[in-house]
């Protein structure tokens, strides 16, 4: 049995003071992670013949060992992440300033493995003003 | 949506009106006070599952919120206070502050509130058979987690779980000025977990039979730390007392076990060969016990001299399991003792700069961990109490360490410094039921080299060999025979066997009998052992930092790599290998721009044994 587990991640920030009161901050990161139990060969010996454990029992040789090889891989998971967030900052005076920011997460499930399709989106606009005084 | 933005810019328009009547300022020469106040809104939409793209935003809702926030700086003759915080909702805040009265008081609180979603495990990807639904090791949903689901569906009950969590703490520090170097401080902290989880347990026969309740969680630990320090001078002291505790205010999780029937004769005894089944009523299950700890803490540092110092400490702690009583059904199973786990541990290095060049650390630990045996009384075959089986489990915490250790650091150049060490240590483990041996002995060896290339390029890097005499390994974990199973090349019982029960070589044995002892059988006709730690282990780093000359660009690159082996009392190949490698550039075009840019790659491959022997997956 082979265990493999491999995560690609790329990001990028970027900082711009583009005017005396306005500055933008931005990142960015997307990663792509994969991991799987490989090569499951199970070496056991069939030795459940007769009893319950038969195949033509009613129970239709559910702990027959042969029936455990249905298996052959294990603890799939594939999954693709992108983070954003965008930030703008304003002083619209002195004692005054307006944040805008946004974040947002999508997560891109492309095997549903134990905890199902765990795709999903969340976003969130936000903004405030601070009074500085 | 748009209802929503209009809400939300109403709200900061009234936010303004409330900040402009309230404002405040006060400053002279010996006052300072800064202060400010933040209003504003949240909008927030999610789709699909939150489990994961929301993992601990508590805002997952499409609903427009307000959110608050507020600072304060003040400083007036010898106090300074301040203060910063902000709420988002009811589920996620943050506050802190600080205070300091004339350099003899000083405190500082902090207070975090967090909502972490969690998955659900849909549990039908562990079925370890092609068996029909409902057979086998298919899933049972069913009690109060789903009650009317179809236990016999291929899809899985729609939960959503989540935790609640809170902390706070605080800390203050007493400096009295008729004991310069003094301080007497008080630290305390108490974390709060509520809400509902997913929680799993065996029903019937081994791990292929898996069951899934909703699981309440209601858990707090508190700590409570006062301390003393003292800087003499050459010689600093210092002695902490650590009192923690866990306790748990959770419902408790019940489970009503599957009738045991299969693969046993129903009639021949009671419960099949298995501990429990439904005729034992409802049976707490997955409860984490509440415990106790009191830890004991003194450190002594002594300046020999300007280039030399000794460092000795010494830490002793009980933990105790203060569930016991309550969770002491020994007519179930409980354990009928006590469950303590004593530490003590000593530690001295001293560490001395022999020239300008050559530095020398050189340190030895010893630790002894004694933990309480837990002794069970397990139902028989036949459920009579006549049959019962006592067995007590020793502590498998229970052990000695030593650990020596010498490092050596050497500026063989200017631009050229090389480390080097040596790691001892010893485990002597009081009690090995199931491990093929009971001590083991690591030893590390470690080189670094940090040079500096050229100007703007410094390069580092480092070896590190790892060897474990004997790795943990779990004996006759595995693998068992044709003649420990009784079965021909074909597999089909030929009667020719170890018998399980007595150890002797049997002919002609029948089937039935010989295996009807489930721990002997299944377990016992195993013979070959386990491990997943490594006998030698190689750990290779190399780390880069460059910037160009007359450029705006920092340029950092790393590459980590670790592999192991393990060929000892193993029947199979052992291989563990890591890479860990990535790049970062950093790029200012202009004064007022940066951009950074990275990439990284984790690749961890394992190649190990995966083994199911009979029933279990």
């Amino acid at each position: 049995m082979s265990y493999d587990d491999s995560v690609h991640t790329l990001m990028a920030t970027a900082n711009w003071q583009a005017m005396d009161k306005l500055s933008f901050n931005f990142g960015i990161a997307f990663s792509m992670a994969q991991s799987e139990m490989e090569d499951i060969y199970f070496v056991s010996d069939p030795h459940t013949n007769g009893d319950r454990l038969d195949a033509a029992t009613p129970w239709k040789g559910t702990y027959d060992v042969v029936n455990t090889n249905e298996m052959e891989s294990y603890s799939k998971l594939e999954y693709n992440t992108l983070d954003l967030n965008m930030e703008a900052l304003y002083s619209i005076s002195d004692n005054i300033d307006l944040t805008v920011k946004y974040l947002l997460t999508n997560v891109d499930d492309q095997e549903n493995y134990v905890y199902g399709d765990e795709s999903g989106l969340y976003h969130s606009l936000r903004a405030w003003v601070t009074f500085r005084f | 949506m748009k209802k929503h933005f209009i809400h939300g810019i109403a709200l900061v328009g009234i936010a303004f009106l409330a900040l402009s009547g309230s404002a405040f300022a006060e400053e002279d020469e010996a006052t300072k006070v800064e202060a400010s106040v933040t209003a504003g809104f949240t909008l927030n939409d999610t789709n699909d599952k939150t489990s994961r793209a929301a993992e601990y935003q508590s805002l997952g809702d499409e609903d427009i919120l307000p959110a608050f926030g507020a600072s304060l700086f003040f400083e007036g003759g010898s106090t300074e206070f301040s203060f910063d915080g902000m709420y988002l909702d009811d589920q996620d805040m943050q506050f802190e502050g600080e205070a300091d009265f004339n350099r003899i008081l000083g405190i500082e609180a902090e207070y975090q509130k967090f909502y972490h979603r969690l998955g659900q495990d849909e549990l039908l990807d562990m079925r370890a058979t092609s068996a029909a639904p409902g057979q086998g090791a298919q899933l049972w949903h069913s009690y109060e987690y789903a009650p009317t689901w179809n236990v016999n569906s291929d899809t899985a009950p729609d939960k959503e779980f989540g935790i609640n969590w809170s902390q706070w703490e605080a800390k203050g520090v007493i400096r009295l000025p008729s004991l310069p170097g003094v301080q007497f401080g008080l630290s305390a902290r108490e974390q709060f977990r509520q809400g509902h989880e997913q929680s799993m347990a065996m029903t019937k026969c081994g791990s292929c039979h898996i069951v899934s309740h909703e699981k309440d969680v209601d858990e707090k630990t508190l700590d409570f730390k006062p301390f003393v320090k003292a800087d003499l001078g050459q010689l600093s002291l210092e002695y902490t007392f650590l009192y923690r505790e866990f306790i748990n205010d959770s419902n408790k999780t019940l489970h009503r076990y599957n009738p045991a029937t299969h693969p046993f004769d129903p009639t021949s005894s009671k419960y099949g060969s298995v501990n429990y089944d439904y005729r034992d009523g409802d049976l707490e299950i997955d409860r984490i016990p509440e415990t106790e700890k009191f830890v004991h803490t003194v450190k002594a540092k002594y300046d020999i001299n300007q280039s030399q110092n000794v460092f000795a400490s010494f830490v002793n702690s009980t933990t105790t399991n203060t569930s016991v009583d309550e969770l002491n059904r020994v007519a179930d199973g409980g354990s009928n003792s006590e469950l303590d786990v004593d530490y003590n541990a000593g530690m001295l290095n001293w560490s001395a700069w022999l020239n300008k060049e050559l530095k020398f650390n050189v340190s030895g630990r010893y630790q002894n961990i004694d933990g309480d045996d837990a002794t069970y009384t397990l139902k028989g075959k036949t459920g009579s109490p006549a049959d019962d089986i006592t067995y007590t489990r020793k502590s498998d915490e229970s052990r000695d360490v030593l650990k020596l250790k010498a490092d050596v650091m050497y500026r063989a150049l200017r631009d050229l410094t090389l480390r080097g060490g040596y790691e001892f240590e010893s485990i002597n483990r009081d009690n090995v039921d199931f491990l093929l041996e009971k001590d083991t002995n690591i030893h590390r060896i470690k080189a670094k080299a940090r040079w500096r290339a050229a100007r703007g390029l410094t390069l580092n890097a480092g070896y590190k060999f790892i060897y474990d005499t004997d790795p943990y390994t779990i004996e006759d974990a595995a693998y068992p025979t044709h003649i420990d199973l009784g079965v021909n090349d074909q597999g089909f019982w030929d009667g020719f066997i170890n018998d399980p029960v007595t150890g002797r070589y049997i002919v002609g044995a029948p089937r039935f009998q010989a295996k009807n002892t489930y721990s002997k059988y299944v377990y016992g006709t195993r013979t070959e052992n386990m491990s997943a730690d490594p006998e030698f282990e190689h750990q290779l780093n190399l780390k880069a930092n460059w910037i160009p000359t007359d450029s705006n660009m920092f340029v950092d690159g790393y590459f980590r790599y670790t592999y192991g082996t393990n060929d000892q009392d193993l029947s199979y190949d052992y291989k563990n290998q890591l890479m860990d490698t990535g790049l970062d550039v950093t790029f200012n075009p202009a004064e007022t721009l940066s951009l950074t840019f990275g990439y990284n790659y984790f690749n961890r491959q394992k190649d190990s044994e995966f083994f199911i022997p009979y029933y279990h997956g």
